[in-house]
């Protein structure tokens, strides 16, 4: 019998057998259970959890909203792409895609830096272990002031209805290239959502009795607190040791009212608040 | 030190039962009755984040319009973060003595990160020429000179002499330029690891992210002098922890499923050969029947943890399998092109109502639950910190005095923790876990911390600019009540046990939560964080929009930790055969 894990000898009848070998055996022995190794253990992983999110004010207001960390998904080369003249860079741009998969057909990504048909809310970490992305979660909340109804109007794009519901909003998940890390387009796309129908993602609303949590939730229309859409994803995205992940959400901008739809003919960032986590597993 | 020990074979002795069963009993045993130590475990701790993940961090939000003259007073300002890790509480020592139960942690990483659009360039901030927030400048990358410090502060809870300033730097570094002006290699985000730093492990603790180079030299900004930021700016931080054994049934754990945490044991049987018994190699009690029984253990997998619903395993074979967690959540945070909730800007918060501004206004956080969780406490950072304005900027401009907190006597906050079930569901509810009502006559009552980043600071017009404030949990009709210290009468209720559990039908038999079973019947997917804001009187102050300072959330906004014990992602659910 060979000992495959605790170690590679012999003991069988009829085989040779001196004290040094047990001996070594013993040692190898107590040692492999002195120092289990993470193999030897079921899945032996910790969650971690990053959140984040934020509430824009009302729009028309003394104080009006940041557009940050809003901003477009594009760097155009050639729309007044940099601030002044002073300010030049041989080099611009380096990477004039800052994710993929977000484009419409009918909505132009030949847009300018500043304003645009999309905007872009992109974070990054850098995990230095292998780790497990085993969730995101973007949460578009609305009520009686956020009033995004994430449903075409009147005036649908191509192929939509009045009454069909948003499918223009993407959720990406990369992984810079090793050995391009600086190069979006060669970034490695691991989790891609997108022309996915918001209704696939609205939140049962019928809450027995009323309840609520405390503090209750201010809700004037008796339509339900509850409301947006909570795109939750479970995945299971293995990431390499020292690789940089990057989370790109990415909602549209239907500047002028080019089409009718709940995001409204501006700052459409503004028409829902936000929560936004990314579970992971990390070696414990 | 060692769990399992041998007796050594000398040369030319007799070979005995001792040499060879007994290490092997000691670890069948150990196996059997899941009592293998953490000590036997390589690289046995668990680790956990504290993670800050904001909008932005904007300098036009820090610096306000006021002039040049404050600005040289770098110190004075700084985007802080304090929060606290109070020790489990099943673990909690009243008068914060560290002994052989503490949980001890310590930071190994950092990871520090911001949006440049892909570019060696650094964003730009409102209130430079109209319409151009968030276009870049290669040249303004130059004054991303970014300093990170981590500082520990000795907790008022413990020794009210403490006074509000941070006692030690645990760890600091700065993030040169030139990280972010490369064409084909930009650190960022940049890591930091193997840090290796303690941890007080009673003491409270702050990140403070200094960036000066955010507000333009001079006023009025021009074409190349701006106000810039960063954008969804994300410090994590990763710590290692020793680790700890779960909760069960002692703890009165809310909220707890039948198991009660109770560790299931299998028996692991081999056989010994009788005293005197000649010791053979392939007998059912020979050397290599029984070692190889040891090989299929270890080939089968040592099991550990909850499941990913919850339960547990038919059986286990650790006695700790828990570490601490922390999630952090963000509250009024990139409030306004001011950054701050104030009685100056409540006024265009959703919900406030007309002048002068009731309110409540409510902002809410969603977390997904995915793997088990015990939230032991919950706390809250009140954050007042308003940097003073002027007349400099464009309209509207902020008051001339710095934050500070509000007046009014019949202000009230309200801040609460619940579970929520309902995404694709028959039914939906929440379940309170933490709950407070602050008030200006309360607030103290609960408060555990106050904090300044330093004596120079302009963030307030008073001696602090944080409140660390103890969110109670629910508690079961009194009962379980324990303290975060002697120092104080803040009482809160047992932990609360969260596992999104496998549906309402099936999870029904979990303990009860706040006196009556829980709501979300064991099938919560999510924690839910609001925090409000109202007054009968008006949020605006004095009535007067602007005339004062009175800060809700400052800039960066408050915080909320839910903190508590995780398990290993282990286990092995008995429907899972393969896969897994």
């Amino acid at each position: 019998m060979i000992r495959e894990l605790v170690r590679r000898l012999q003991f069988t009848d009829d085989t040779t057998i001196d004290g040094n070998r047990l001996d070594g055996l013993m040692q190898a022995f107590v040692d492999r259970f002195n120092a289990l190794t993470p193999r030897d253990i079921e899945r032996n992983w910790t969650e971690t959890v990053f959140v984040s999110g934020y509430q824009p004010v009302k729009t028309g207001g003394v104080f009006s909203n940041p557009i940050l960390p809003w901003m477009n998904p594009r760097n155009p080369p050639t729309t007044a792409p940099i601030y002044s003249a002073v300010d030049e860079s041989l080099f611009y741009p380096t990477n004039e895609y800052r994710s993929k998969g977000w484009g419409l057909p009918y909505l132009t990504t030949n847009i300018g830096l500043g304003g645009g048909n999309y905007y872009q809310w992109s974070s990054s970490f850098h995990v230095s272990k292998p780790t497990i992305i085993t969730k995101l979660m973007f949460v578009m909340r609305t009520d009686d002031e956020f009033t995004n109804t994430f449903v075409y109007g009147a005036n649908p794009p191509p192929g939509k209805s009045d009454g069909d519901s948003c499918d223009d909003f993407t959720i990406e998940l990369a992984v810079d290239n090793p050995f391009t890390q600086e190069n979006r387009s060669q970034s490695n796309t691991e989790v891609l959502r997108t022309r996915f129908p918001a209704a696939a993602w609205t939140m049962n609303t019928d809450i027995a009795g009323g309840n609520d949590m405390q503090p209750a939730y201010p809700n004037t229309d008796n339509t339900g607190n509850v409301r947006g859409v909570y795109v939750n994803l479970d995945v299971e995205v293995p990431v390499p040791q020292n690789a940089r992940v990057r989370l790109n959400l990415v909602i549209p901008q239907y500047s002028g009212e080019t089409y009718d739809a709940g995001w409204g003919g501006e700052d459409s960032f503004a028409k829902q608040y936000y929560s936004v986590a990314v579970s992971m597993l990390e070696k414990a | 030190m060692s769990q399992f020990t041998r007796k050594k074979l000398s040369r030319g002795v007799k070979l005995l039962l001792e040499h060879i069963y007994t290490p092997m009993q000691s670890v069948a045993t150990a196996l059997s009755n899941a009592t293998i130590q953490p000590v036997a475990i390589r690289e046995s701790d668990t680790s956990f984040r504290v993670s800050f993940w904001v909008p932005q961090l904007s300098g036009y939000h820090m610096y306000a319009d006021t002039s040049v003259a404050p600005w040289a007073n770098k110190d004075g300002y700084a985007f802080a973060f304090p929060f606290a890790i109070p020790q489990p509480q099943n673990l909690l020592n009243s008068s914060a003595t560290i002994n052989d139960t503490t949980v001890r942690y310590t930071l190994q990483e950092m990871s520090v990160s911001f949006d440049q659009r892909g570019e060696p360039a650094a964003v730009l901030d409102a209130n430079n020429i109209p319409g151009r927030e968030g276009d870049i400048s290669h040249n303004a990358v130059t004054k991303l000179d970014i300093k990170l410090s981590l500082l520990e502060k000795t907790m008022l809870s413990y020794n009210s002499q403490a006074g509000y300033e941070p006692d030690r730097e645990v760890f600091s570094a700065t993030l040169s330029p030139t990280f972010y002006a490369g064409r084909f290699l930009r650190l960022n985000p940049f890591l930091f690891t193997e840090l290796n730093k303690d941890v007080h492990p009673y003491k409270s603790l702050m990140l403070c992210v200094q960036a000066d180079g955010l507000h333009p030299d001079a006023l009025p900004v021009s074409a190349t002098d701006f106000w810039l930021s960063l954008p969804s700016f994300m410090c994590t931080m990763r710590f290692d922890c020793e680790r700890i054994a779960r909760d069960t049934a002692a703890d009165d754990v809310q909220n707890m499923p039948a198991h009660n945490g109770a560790i299931a044991t299998s028996p692991f049987n081999i056989s010994t050969p009788s005293a005197n018994a000649t010791i053979t190699a392939d007998a059912s009690d020979g050397v290599s029947t029984t070692a190889s029984l040891f090989d299929s253990q270890l080939l089968n997998k040592l099991l550990t943890g909850y499941t990913k619903q919850g339960s547990v395993s038919t059986h286990e074979h650790m006695i700790k399998d828990s570490g601490l967690e922390v999630i952090a959540v963000p509250l009024w945070s990139n409030f306004s092109e001011r950054g701050r909730l104030t009685s100056g800007t409540v006024e265009v918060a959703a919900n406030v109502g007309g002048a002068p501004s009731n309110g409540p206004i409510v902002d809410e956080r969603w977390i997904p639950i995915n793997y088990p969780f015990v939230i032991h406490h919950c706390i809250l950072a009140i954050n007042y910190g308003s940097p003073a304005s002027t007349a400099q900027g464009p309209a509207p401009h902020l008051p001339t005095t710095a934050g500070q907190k509000p007046t009014s006597a019949t202000f009230s906050s309200d801040v609460g923790v619940a579970l929520f079930t309902g995404q694709q569901a028959d039914e939906s509810a929440f379940q309170q876990v933490a709950h407070l009502n602050y008030t200006v006559a309360n607030l103290a009552d609960y408060t555990i911390d106050r904090i300044r980043h330093s004596s120079d600071s302009v963030m307030t017009n008073f001696d602090h600019t944080f409140d660390l404030v103890q969110v109670p949990l629910v508690n079961n009709n009194g009962t379980g009540l324990r303290r975060l210290s002697d120092g104080l009468e803040i009482q809160q209720g047992a932990p609360v046990f969260v596992a999104k559990g496998a549906s309402t039908l099936t999870s029904e038999n979990r303990s009860q939560v706040d006196g009556a079973d829980p709501a979300t019947k064991g099938a919560e997917q999510y924690l839910v964080v609001r925090q409000s804001f109202q007054d009968p009187n008006g949020l605006n102050g004095t009535g007067a929009p602007l005339s004062d300072n009175e800060v809700y959330a400052g800039v960066g906004g408050n915080w909320l930790y839910l903190i508590g014990k995780k398990t290993v992602v282990g286990g092995r659910d008995p429907k899972m055969t393969a896969g897994r």
